[in-house]
């Protein structure tokens, strides 16, 4: 997975984390500046992590200002070795708080410093998510019926409805792997056009990049 | 398309199925933390997973929907005491038809039985009446219910095309009215082509000498209209 690979938009993301942390050692007005730029961009992604460990999307925004409360703690105090890896640091300390929190087992409070909270960006729905339920499987009945195929529906159902594995999948069905990484790409690529059509023709956010 | 891309868009679905390793899952999620596409197509290929998981439980709630009709309506229709002693014997008839094209007989499949559908068809005798229109399947087999009268010991039951001079060209003998006096006579639909047949009931009885002898019971024209 070429996830770690040099890409423009990781390069970018390596400079700015390099700055977000050589700001928190910097004057108070900086740090401060420093700490919202960086719970503006990291909040939602971590959110994202916490409740996909947590399976609890309301504790996931709790956890996620406990997390925050201790990297800025954190990075206010100690330099990072690696700044440019400020991301996988904060990672790093959700997949702790989301452990701690699954320990502790209930909902308590973290003792969070209120200002913190309240830098907490509230976030939006993202605009196919405002699309109603409904819609939203009238969107995936056109996917399916667009495509010509019985065999890439087939496709879909395993791989998506009963959790198959891609290789196991392609070995029963006679598949290569780029037919089926196509098939993939394109009926969740219909399925967001769908989806920016019901939600009133604008486009989402463009994927691929920070 | 952007190969890289359409990698990335692919590890989506693996987080989804949570199939990274350690080291894929680690940088995954750190990018996850700052990449606002990748989180767009994580929640769009979660929403996709999700609403595709319904309209598959919608479609197999309607194949159940319809298995439950279907039982429901055979339930019914097996209360009827007939109908239920020719469902026994339809399913011995399909029993058997599956043993001698299936594990025993030389054309049987590889993957072990062949399924061997079956239709039940009533047949009446109306005095007067035209004859009965009989549609089937001609690759299922098929069971003709038949109602008898009279206290014989067992009966026999030929079928001949409905013109002059035509032989039986099937008959079961020895047959016992399964219940309530009716028989329930199994044969391969191909046997039937289209045209006008006449089933024959007779009565046997046991001969002095040890043999049998057998008494004319009832004639039932019927039509036969293949299916497809």
């Amino acid at each position: 997975m070429p996830l770690r690979e040099r890409d423009p938009a990781l390069e970018e993301e390596a400079r700015i984390a390099a700055r977000l942390v050589r700001g928190f050692r910097a004057g108070a007005e900086e740090c401060a500046r420093c700490e919202t730029e960086m719970i503006e961009r990291y909040s939602r992604g971590l959110r994202c992590l916490l409740a996909r460990r947590t399976g609890d999307d309301e504790r996931a925004r709790d956890l996620l200002q406990e997390t925050l409360c201790i990297a800025i703690e954190k990075l206010r105090t100690t330099p990072l070795e690696k700044p440019e890896r400020l991301a996988g640091y904060l990672r790093g300390i959700a997949v702790r708080v989301a452990a701690n929190a699954g320990r502790r087992g209930r909902r308590e409070s973290p003792g969070l410093d209120e200002s913190t909270i309240e830098a907490t960006p509230h976030e939006p729905r993202r605009q196919f998510q405002q699309v109603a339920s409904e819609e939203a499987r009238c969107a995936v009945r056109k996917v399916l019926q667009s495509m010509p195929v019985e065999r890439d529906r087939e496709l879909l159902i395993r791989f998506y409805v009963y959790d198959q594995d891609k290789q196991e999948i392609c070995r029963e069905m006679g598949l290569s792997s780029l037919h089926f990484n196509r098939v993939l790409f394109r009926a969740k690529n219909r399925f967001k056009k769908l989806l920016e059509e019901s939600a009133g023709g604008a486009d989402f956010a463009p994927s691929g990049g920070g | 398309m952007d190969k890289k891309y359409m990698e990335l868009h692919l590890a989506v679905d693996r987080y989804l199925q949570g199939a990274l390793s350690g080291s894929e899952l680690a940088a995954f999620e750190e990018r996850l933390t700052w990449d606002q596409g990748l989180l767009d197509d994580l929640e769009l290929a979660e929403r996709f997973r999700d609403e595709l998981r319904e309209v598959a439980t919608e479609r197999f709630d309607a194949v159940d929907d319809a298995r439950a009709r279907i039982v429901d309506w055979l339930s019914k229709l097996f209360y009827i005491p007939q109908y239920a002693a020719a469902a026994a014997f339809a399913l011995a008839v399909a029993l058997t038809a599956g043993l001698l094209v299936g594990p025993l007989g030389a054309g049987r499949s590889p993957d072990g039985f062949h399924a061997t559908p079956t239709q039940i068809v009533p047949l009446l005798a109306v005095r007067g009446a035209a004859a009965q229109s009989v549609a089937f399947d001609a690759r299922s087999q098929l069971v003709l219910l038949v109602d008898v009268t009279g206290f014989h010991t067992a009966y026999r039951v030929s079928v001949r095309a409905d013109r002059p001079g035509a032989s039986p060209f099937w008959m079961q003998d020895d047959m016992q009215p399964t219940h309530l006096e009716s028989l329930a006579v199994g044969m391969p639909g191909e046997l039937l082509e289209a045209g006008r047949y006449v089933l024959t009931v007779e009565g046997v009885s046991a001969a002095v000498e040890g043999g049998k002898t057998y008494e004319h019971i009832q004639e039932i024209s019927f039509e036969s209209v293949p299916a497809d």
